[in-house]
């Protein structure tokens, strides 16, 4: 590096002034840091070079890719970003308090106001990735962790405040094939496309989950010399999903949040992943912790039908033909209201609309922010808009309204920052979210209920303890699917019915 | 990214072609010419061709490299509301184009998800030009990527032709130009089109250009399009300039050109 980038780049370094470190990421260190020019606090992402010289991590390379071009008052915004004694930084805005740290702090009473505001931000920031064509994809740690709320919350600046999603390394792009002509006004003319070496073999139709992706290859030019190879992939009338780590494809989401196509092991998939991951996010506010956890992809799965009942294939016809698709014995699932027993009708509604289990069929993120909930008793005109829209209400804008992000309850700061998540399993008891790393131990609810908030206590690593706490369980306790479910009963194991997965049990043996 | 084009960064980061053809000072003092800058832009866009071709990547990474290879030596100024302007404009001779196109391909194949490793460039590098002013370690091509990453203000999304193209030609009826309208778009890398130009105006000039070597009528279709048939026609007209002069270039003129450069130390 010749002497003037070098300080030029100690130029722009010393222009933050670095505080405490906020988190380990998989790729970098991300610090608190003070802009000098404008006052900010902003966050700084030192992404590490890798040791096996690969350069630029690539993960932290696709997030600098759509940072840069998905500006959104939802999404977190990319400020800057310089290089540095050799690794690169990446500032950020500064955000206060994820997702997960308010669900998890029982201190915090969440009305349904709350909830629906904290839904329709996700959806929000979700509907625009979508319309952008990039699924959000939330890494291991599950989304909220990856949700944060900004920093100007409840302080100098409140109109600015409000929930943003981050962490996009994980977000991928998707391409969609648009009809011919494309030369309107607002029609998109070029699609991004980001084709990877998937090769989906397609049987879905219109706007199925498969992808059809055909293969045209072109070589040379018209001069003679050959240009590398020419090679593009189309897909067809439906999503797709460009990427070259294939395995890795169906574990994007952290267990508890992924949808079912994905635990049937869809290789090629759309935005209602997304939306399936919010579905559960949504059940977890109401719930205050994870609502459907899985101790295996099978037992994901089990879970998910044990709630919602085995799907038929008159509910999904797609489902047979995913690679890993199992037959599972059938159940026949518990209705919404006993799941969520203190939901709003509306809620529920959308609730099951974004738990649909065929993807095609499950709302889109833009429909589910002008969700109308249809109540069957009353029956007149659909022509009839205003009265549809007094007799329909939307989740979103019927009852509580959604409360200003500004004014939505917040976790105290963190004091031990470094890692605050041990301090706030030792210092209170209740309602706590377990993220799956964690996921041997148990959430157990033995107290009443306040509110729709539930007091749950935990059981922290004393594993033994968690029977006679089952065996006490009192009667006025609501019912939750932990009990109801897999609690009380044991659950129903999913049977294989796939001759290769039975002969690799029976190897095993 | 951005399934939009015209919300895009790569939108917004068109220019005139007045405003692409000018030679940084750095460049001018060495004694390179507007004509030099742009056969030294041809060659490593070839280049970065012929080591796509070794290491096998995708039509689209070697695009997209040429196209970041370009950006780099091109003045582009950031107005910042407040702040006030940022240049973002690498000269030849600080940025050497013999390190700096391998690392254009290297950076495109992890943007474009496809990636390459660095030592497989530097390996083929060695085969295709014994010429000792090539060489380059991979310590090279990892400090240029961070310095290039820099020089494009970290856009790294490139829209491409390609894609029009497959869309347009089946609504054309021209599904047997396919092969000739690819090449001419891998063609239209060698010039600076790709930043001056919307990609589908590009790919149309292709399809117009193939329909009059191959002697289809397709005028009816291009007016249904509704685009401004004089921009297809000007960038068709240079894409037939590009290749008459192309026949002038010889090897001596690119050596030339490329000897104007300073030597690495």
């Amino acid at each position: 590096m010749s002497e003037v980038d070098h300080l030029l780049s100690k130029k722009v370094a010393d222009r933050y002034l670095k505080r405490e470190v906020l988190g380990e990421g998989t790729y970098g260190v991300v610090y608190k840091a003070i802009d000098t020019k404008t006052g900010q606090t902003v966050a700084i992402k030192k992404i590490r070079l890798g040791k096996q010289k690969e350069g630029v991590n690539f993960t932290a390379l696709r997030e600098i890719k759509l940072l840069k071009e998905l500006k959104d008052s939802n999404i977190i915004e990319l400020i800057d970003a310089f290089p540095h004694k050799g690794n690169l930084h990446l500032v950020f805005e500064f955000m206060e308090t994820d997702l997960e740290a308010v669900i998890r702090d029982r201190n915090i009473v969440l009305s349904p106001a709350d909830i629906k505001s904290y839904l329709q931000m996700t959806l929000k920031g979700l509907a625009f990735c979508h319309k952008k064509w990039v699924l959000h994809r939330r890494d291991m740690l599950g989304w909220l962790r990856g949700f944060l709320m900004g920093s100007s919350w409840g302080g100098k600046q409140s109109a600015a405040a409000t929930g943003k999603e981050v962490d996009v390394g994980l977000f991928r792009v998707c391409k969609q094939k648009k009809r011919l002509p494309m030369f309107g006004a607002n029609v998109v003319p070029v699609v991004w496309q980001c084709f990877g070496d998937v090769r989906g073999h397609g049987r879905g139709d219109n706007g199925g989950l498969l992808a059809m992706v055909e293969l045209h290859r072109c070589k040379g030019s018209v001069l003679g010399m050959i240009f590398g190879d020419g090679q593009q992939k189309i897909s067809a009338n439906c999503w797709n999903f460009g990427s070259s780590d294939v395995e890795g494809d169906a574990l994007v989401f952290a267990r508890w949040y992924r949808a079912p196509e994905l635990l049937f092991g869809a290789k090629a998939y759309g935005p209602a992943v997304d939306v399936w991951a919010a579905a559960c996010i949504f059940a977890e506010l109401l719930l205050r912790r994870p609502f459907l956890q899985g101790n295996s992809d099978i037992d994901q799965l089990g879970k998910i039908f044990a709630a919602f009942g085995t799907p038929k294939l008159s509910q999904w016809p797609d489902m047979q033909y995913l690679p890993d698709y199992v037959e599972y014995q059938y159940v026949p699932g518990q209705p919404l209201r006993q799941l969520f027993p203190m939901a709003s009708d509306d809620a529920l509604d959308l609730l099951s609309k974004m738990f649909m289990y065929d993807p095609k069929a499950r709302i889109s993120a833009l429909q589910a922010l002008e969700h109308r909930y249809e109540n069957l008793s009353i029956t007149f005109p659909i022509s009839d808009f205003w009265l549809s829209i007094l007799f329909y209400p939307r989740y979103f804008s019927s009852g509580p309204p959604p409360t200003e992000p500004a004014l939505l309850p917040r976790p105290p700061p963190k004091r031990d920052s470094l890692n605050p998540k041990v301090s706030d399993f030792n210092q209170r008891e209740g309602p706590i979210v377990l993220s799956p790393p964690r996921k041997s131990r148990r959430v157990m609810p033995h107290r009443e209920g306040i509110g729709h908030t539930y007091q749950v206590d935990k059981v922290d690593d004393h594993v033994d303890e968690i029977k006679p706490a089952a065996g006490e369980r009192s009667e006025h306790v609501p019912m939750s699917l932990d009990f109801s479910v897999f609690g009380a009963r044991p659950p129903s194991r999913p049977t294989i019915n796939r001759a290769k997965q039975v002969l690799v049990e029976s190897s095993n043996m | 990214m951005a399934a939009n084009f015209w919300t895009s960064s790569h939108y917004k980061q068109l220019l005139d072609q007045e405003e692409v053809d000018v030679v940084h000072q750095l460049d001018r003092e060495k004694g390179i010419t507007l004509e030099d800058f742009k056969l030294i832009k041809m060659h490593m866009a070839n280049y970065i061709g012929k080591l796509a071709h070794n290491v096998k990547v995708r039509q689209r990474v070697v695009a997209t490299a040429v196209a970041y290879m370009r950006r780099v030596y091109t003045k582009y100024v950031l107005l910042r509301p407040g702040v006030g302007r940022k240049m973002f404009w690498k000269s030849m001779t600080e940025y050497d184009p013999r390190v700096l196109a391998p690392t254009c391909l290297y950076l495109a194949s992890k943007a474009e998800e496809s990636t390459v490793q660095a030592r497989l460039l530097v390996f083929y590098t060695r085969k295709i030009y014994t010429d000792e002013k090539y060489r380059y370690e991979i310590k090279d091509i990892l400090e240029m990527e961070m310095k290039i990453l820099e020089a494009l203000n970290y856009y790294l999304v490139v829209f491409h032709p390609y894609r029009a193209l497959s869309q347009l030609l089946p609504d054309a009826g021209m599904n047997d130009a396919t092969q000739i309208c690819w090449g001419l778009v891998n063609d239209t890398y060698r010039m600076d089109l790709i930043l001056i130009h919307p990609p589908h105006f590009i790919a149309l000039a292709c399809i117009y250009v193939a329909s009059v070597l191959k002697d289809k009528e397709n005028t009816a279709w291009f007016e249904e399009l509704h685009v401004d048939m004089n921009v297809v026609k000007n960038i068709a007209m240079e894409i037939l300039d590009f290749y008459d002069s192309h026949k002038m270039i010889s090897e001596e003129r690119i050596n030339a050109a490329m000897n104007k450069l300073p030597f690495r130390p």
